[in-house]
């Protein structure tokens, strides 16, 4: 073998090598806009209607409260875990089940025999049901039995009080996934405050959109 | 696991008042280690340059963007529009995604109440979703419904004079459809907190600029 065909075979061999290291082209349905496109499609049916629905963009930890396509609220995810991910890009579901230990109750007023024995003039905030009252740490159960565990973070210095009972609950939706062992489930972190506004303003039987990683 | 973190105890300090002083916050402190060693959460998504892809796949992507972003625009609301968080108690006039007024309100107490002699109940909760304003009231008076006698343990009046009742609403309401409004309160220290029995209260001065802001036909986004 000369020199030349050295050469050339070398020119050859570096080409080859240099079209092998370069990324090859992603496909159409993995690109980023693909997903966009997804969430979208599966959004505008939704924003005809006269309610509202939340996306869970856990791609962008970000979770939206919305209606007529209109951001409502917006809940930065602090951190998650996808335990089993989606099938698809973005899936639409209903939720059907809020799932916690103890679900807050309302309080029910006994009218007065007699009139006047009550003064409903003086409101009491005590018995309101408000957002404080809400939970912090509870499961989302959808229709197809996908699943997503909220818990909260907080920086305040007995923060880690929080951490221990979120270690039992994190332990029950563990066991709780194995009933359901092809379904999707993630695992959520938000601060306190939204993870109770989440459970406030996302009701039973409303629609959402899970567009994963 | 108690007997074992007892045992280390027993092993470490000997004396068996400092282990049983201890005992609780050693098992609290394995606990939280045990939590913080099992998290191990998702590194985020970070996409940091555009992947390469066929141009004509990209354009076809890029169209269909455009396209549904054009539909989803088509069904957002054109102009004012009111937005009322019931969590926060919280009422916003928004023009697009422009803020033109946050103000503080109260909205629905979510109490029930039941009436056993016709065997019917209501829920004080602000119906979430979408409404519009259909009426809008200057000096409103207050028609008090049924359920406002039965909490008292009142009697319900035959007569439409006797549900009157003035100065109850203040200045201004904008009336949402099934007996909600948005209106004034006599209560303004309580504004805030959930404390109505269902309908929206502002105070006056936001309640003015509110009533002045939108018209019958705007919409009211709840949730």
């Amino acid at each position: 073998m000369g020199p030349t065909a050295i050469r050339r075979s070398f020119l050859v061999a570096l080409c080859l090598a240099l079209s092998a290291c370069s990324k090859s082209p992603v496909p159409a349905d993995l690109h980023p806009l693909a997903a966009e496109n997804k969430l979208r499609a599966l959004e505008i049916p939704l924003a005809k209607k006269n309610e509202t629905y939340t996306v869970f963009d856990l791609r962008h930890r970000g979770i939206q409260i919305k209606i007529r396509g209109v951001t409502l609220r917006e809940f930065r995810v602090l951190d998650q875990k996808i335990h089993r991910p989606w099938n698809s890009l973005a899936s639409a579901q209903t939720l059907v089940n809020k799932g916690i230990s103890r679900k807050p109750e309302r309080t029910v007023i006994n009218p007065p025999k007699t009139p006047g024995a009550a003064d409903t003039m003086v409101e009491r905030l005590e018995d309101s049901f408000e957002l404080e009252d809400m939970p912090e740490f509870y499961t989302l159960e959808f229709e197809d039995k996908d699943r997503i565990l909220v818990l909260p973070r907080s920086s305040h210095p007995l923060g880690f009080l929080q951490r221990l009972s979120a270690t039992g609950v994190r332990a029950v939706f563990f066991f709780n996934r194995l009933s359901s062992p092809r379904s999707p489930a993630a695992t959520i972190v938000l601060s306190p405050n939204d993870a109770r506004a989440l459970y406030w303003s996302f009701a039973l039987n409303q629609k959402a959109i899970i567009c994963a990683p | 696991m108690g007997v074992v973190v007892d045992r280390v105890l027993c092993w470490i300090l000997g004396s068996p008042r400092l282990r049983k002083l201890l005992f609780l916050p050693v098992a609290l402190a394995a606990l939280l280690f045990i939590s913080w060693s099992t998290e191990n959460w998702d590194i985020a998504y970070t996409q940091n340059t555009e992947p390469r892809m066929d141009p004509a796949a990209l354009r076809k992507l890029k169209m269909e963007n455009e396209k549904l972003k054009a539909s989803l625009e088509a069904a957002a609301p054109k102009g004012v529009y009111i937005v009322i968080d019931t969590a926060k108690n919280r009422l916003y006039l928004r023009n697009g995604p422009k803020v033109l007024l946050e103000a503080v309100c109260s909205t629905g107490n979510g109490k029930v109440l039941r009436d056993g002699e016709k065997n019917r109940s209501w829920v004080f909760d602000t119906p979430r979703g979408e409404r519009r304003i259909i009426k809008k009231v200057k000096g409103p008076v207050w028609t008090k419904p049924d359920w406002a006698f039965i909490e008292e343990g009142e009697k319900i009046p035959t007569s439409y004079t006797e549900r009157v009742e003035e100065d109850m609403l203040g200045d201004y309401a904008m009336h949402i459809g099934d007996g909600f409004m948005i209106h004034g309160t006599l209560y303004t220290r309580l504004i805030g907190r959930s404390v109505t029995h269902g309908c929206v209260r502002l105070g006056d001065d936001d309640l003015e600029k509110v009533f002045k802001a939108s018209a019958v036909g705007t919409p009211v986004f709840i949730y």
